[in-house]
């Protein structure tokens, strides 16, 4: 099971990603050449939730970049639905630096807004509405550094999906939560999916939230960075972590994972 | 004057500024960019808000230096009036309390700048020295 067979079934629905033989290659100022990704398929259907995951430096993050255009690929292509845009209806939400020190929750949510020459009257109520979907309601004022960790990456999913994304990138966003917190996010995020079926690709090292979060898990290979296998979930929403589905699911990608290492 | 007060203030701003804007994080940059913020757009609501702190730290200095360097021009011979010159002819006459006073004036004065740009400053930059 490749990621690179193209599904035939799921034709009516519009692509919205499509990778071919995608290569990236960095050189690194001692003239080595690191090879960051190697021959990745991937196609992407609207409204789908994939998850990428794999080990830390697997190249999971470059492929993102690759993506929103922060960088270029040596080698292959990238084609992205018709009517996608950097800058316009793809939105990306980091792990760090998430949000703007300098601007209010409320503020932050409406950056998107206001650069869209948004009034102020209509940002400020948009934002309330964004806020209050993410549970941050009341705290609309407060400023990035007066918020849980938790809180902010509630504030930052807001400020995404402010501007109403087609394609929302998420690279490793739930990385510096704790546990408990990090499940009520998943929750609200699967909630967000499920209202707004917006495509979303969900970068990853947790093996738990990868199978919680995806309607397809790509799991990564490293070095150079390349799509081992792919897996389908189609346990029911909102997934139970102790159902046996799940738990065989687990082992299957933890089995996959580790014997990579060898 | 001016050009002595532009002198001692120049090159704290300058040099401050130019170092707040270096050390604008590119993620600030990248994440305003995915939000849709043109060129122009990122020149005000990214480098400008996150170098105003050194901006800020930049006119602090820049202020508390003019204010010693106006002082010190006042006691250059060719100055008729000021605080700096009054220190100097009294000095000459030998008339210490009025020594004391004037230094004491200028040391009073200076530290009552940099108190209120502090002020001004935290005020402006709540989010300053918390960054997440």
């Amino acid at each position: 099971m490749t990621s690179g067979e193209i599904n035939n079934s799921s034709k009516e629905i519009p692509m919205a990603l499509e990778l071919h033989k995608v290569g990236k290659t960095f050189q690194s100022d001692t003239g080595a050449s690191v090879k960051a990704l190697e021959d990745v398929n991937l196609l992407v259907h609207q409204g789908e939730f994939v998850t990428l995951l794999g080990a830390t430096g697997c190249g999971k993050t470059t492929l993102l970049n690759l993506i929103t255009g922060l960088d270029v690929a040596n080698e292959g292509h990238l084609r992205l639905g018709e009517d996608l845009r950097f800058g316009d209806n793809i939105a990306h939400v980091f792990q760090h630096y998430t949000l703007f020190p300098w601007r209010t929750a409320a503020s932050n949510v409406s950056f998107g807004l206001q650069m869209r020459g948004v009034r102020r009257a209509e940002r400020q109520s948009r934002a309330v509405a964004m806020l209050t979907k993410v549970g941050l309601r009341g705290f609309e004022n407060a400023y990035p550094h007066e918020l849980s960790g938790g809180m902010r990456q509630r504030a930052a999913i807001a400020q995404a999906l402010a501007i109403e994304p087609k394609l929302l990138l998420m690279d490793e966003p739930f990385g510096a939560v704790d546990d408990s917190t990090r499940t009520e996010l998943q929750q609200m995020l699967t909630d967000l999916w499920q209202e707004n079926q917006t495509t979303i690709i969900f970068v990853t090292h947790n093996i738990d939230e990868a199978i919680v979060l995806g309607s397809r898990v790509l799991v990564f290979r490293e070095r150079p960075g390349k799509i081992a296998c792919e897996f389908k979930i189609d346990l029911p929403r909102p997934r139970d972590r102790m159902n046996s589905e799940f738990t065989k699911l687990f082992i299957q990608i933890r089995t996959k994972l580790s014997g990579q290492l060898d | 004057m001016v050009f002595v007060i532009f002198v001692g203030g120049f090159f704290p701003i300058l040099t401050n500024t130019l170092d707040g804007v270096a050390g604008v994080r590119r993620n600030y940059l990248l994440l305003a960019q995915t939000l849709g913020a043109k060129r122009r757009q990122v020149f005000w609501y990214v480098y400008l808000p996150a170098s105003m702190p050194m901006i800020l730290t930049g006119l602090r200095q820049g202020l508390g230096l003019c204010w010693f360097v106006i002082i010190a021009a006042e006691m250059l011979p060719g100055a008729e009036s000021g605080i700096g010159y009054l220190l100097i002819y009294a000095s000459d006459n030998a008339a210490m309390d009025i020594v004391i006073a004037s230094m004491l004036i200028v040391g009073g004065i200076g530290a009552l700048l940099g108190l209120m740009m502090r002020k001004i400053m935290s005020g402006l930059v709540r989010w300053h020295g918390k960054e997440i």
